[in-house]
């Protein structure tokens, strides 16, 4: 069949294009795979330690950050590095929050903060059509591991997957607002959700943030280590708390401020940030 | 009972007792053997009113050890023509299939999703570059009549068995 006269006949309907022997996408997705081997490598979630590591590679890097990290490290102690996989905002935030309610338990915040993240974040997903009977199956990963402040099991790819979930579910309910930041690169919510929510291993932005800060209950501070300078250098924050707020019942003064999970943002990347004790 | 039986268990259940709208395109699904719950095989209905009708497309699947983290791998095994399935091989190009894979599908929805390509092709990542290339210069016309040769010689049973009955019959 020639290009000029593609209806003519059929017998070679498929022939081979010139480049028949090309890879498959498999074979792609496996020397994809390969090259990221270091990577995967990696610990999922890494030791806690001090700024040092990150002040030596930006060294010689831009002063903006360089200042960034030299204030940061005078009022946080240090940061677990997460592995580099595109699950790392889920990632930390699911190991972080389990410490945080491990540290916590049984005051009024926990409570309320395992009650949202338990029951009703299984109700917004059913609400949003998910199968239940084959996603509880990830619910229960993450409800096991707040339930023994299980920080091993908080990381398990069960755990981002079910996060993924409650995210693009929490979107869907808020349809309304949500849709005004996606629909400049995506057509609808829908689309948006099954290529850069729902999908392992595809980061998270500021909907995402957004989403499941307000599916979890609890605020997300995030510092932005980017080259903007600053005044002094400081490091810029960025507090997102959730749509709706947390039913805490009883404050109990002794407890402090609701803690939050920190998180140090460099593009395409977060690690776990940590405050100094007071 | 691992994790990846029990899933592919559900699913085989969720298969067979909801029979929804993806029934009428998912015609038959379910593990080739009982002995092995990693390989599957379905068989999807083209849809009426398009060139694909009448035909019955069979599918393997491959679930990996990884499922549902990873995508099951999935071919058809008799001749297709679209472009975004190798004509010789039966690879399927479907972003859900690699990139957007989510553990919130299934091999249910994902045969539907193989369903729904059939009748929208993307035909700027081809795979078979001869219907692609009908479908770029606009070509309806030719690109339906090809599918629908196509399918009637090795997608729907009677014809293909007299075509077969046929070619065995000018051997002898």
């Amino acid at each position: 069949m020639s290009d000029n006269n593609p209806a003519a006949g059929s017998t070679s309907a498929g022939d081979p294009p010139a480049a028949y022997d090309r890879p498959t996408d498999e074979q792609i997705l496996s020397f994809e795979r390969k090259i990221k081997e270091p990577e995967s490598q990696a610990q999922l979630v890494g030791p806690l330690t001090s700024f040092d590591n990150l002040i030596a590679e930006y060294a010689n890097g831009n002063p903006a950050i360089l200042a960034k990290l030299h204030a940061l490290s005078t009022s946080y102690c240090g940061l677990r590095a997460t592995r580099r996989d595109g699950n790392c905002f889920y990632r930390a935030i699911a190991f972080r929050l389990c410490e945080l309610l491990a540290s916590r338990r049984g005051t009024p915040w926990a409570d309320a903060v395992v009650l949202r993240l338990g029951p009703e974040c299984r109700e917004v997903a059913k609400e949003a059509g998910y199968n239940m009977d084959l996603m509880g199956d990830f619910a229960d990963c993450w409800e096991d591991a707040v339930r023994d402040g299980d920080v091993e099991g908080a990381m398990a790819d069960s755990v981002v997957c079910w996060l993924r979930i409650v995210t693009a579910a929490v979107l869907k309910k808020n349809s309304d607002l949500f849709e005004a930041f996606i629909l400049d690169s995506y057509p609808t919510l829908e689309l948006f959700i099954g290529s850069q929510v729902e999908p392992m291993n595809v980061e998270a932005d500021q909907p995402h943030i957004v989403a499941i800060a307000t599916a979890l209950g609890v605020t997300i501070r995030i510092g932005n280590l980017d080259s903007s300078s600053t005044a002094e250098g400081a490091m810029n924050w960025h507090e997102i708390d959730p749509l709706e707020p947390l039913a805490v019942t009883s404050k109990v003064d002794t407890d402090g401020p609701d803690p939050v999970v920190e998180l140090l943002y460099r593009p395409g990347h977060y690690d776990i940030v940590y405050k100094q004790a007071a | 009972m691992d994790a990846v039986s029990r899933r592919l268990l559900k699913e085989l259940r969720d298969y067979r007792r909801e029979r929804t709208a993806a029934a009428l395109t998912v015609a038959s699904l379910g593990p080739v053997s009982d002995s092995d719950l990693m390989l599957w095989q379905a068989a999807i209905l083209g849809s009426q009113g398009t060139a694909y009708e009448g035909g019955r497309f069979d599918l393997d699947i491959a679930v990996p050890p990884s499922y549902p983290m990873q995508p099951p791998t999935i071919r058809f095994v008799g001749r297709v023509c679209h472009p975004n399935v190798h004509f010789k091989t039966g690879e399927i190009c479907l972003d859900l299939l690699k990139t957007a894979w989510s553990p919130a599908w299934t091999l249910q929805s994902a045969c539907f999703a193989i369903g729904a390509l059939l009748t929208s092709p993307e035909p700027d990542s081809p795979l078979n570059c001869d219907a692609a290339n009908l479908l770029r210069c606009g070509d309806t016309r030719g690109y339906d009549s090809l599918v629908r040769m196509c399918t009637l010689v090795h997608a729907v049973p009677s014809t293909s068995e007299v075509v077969e009955a046929e070619r065995k019959a000018r051997r002898t």
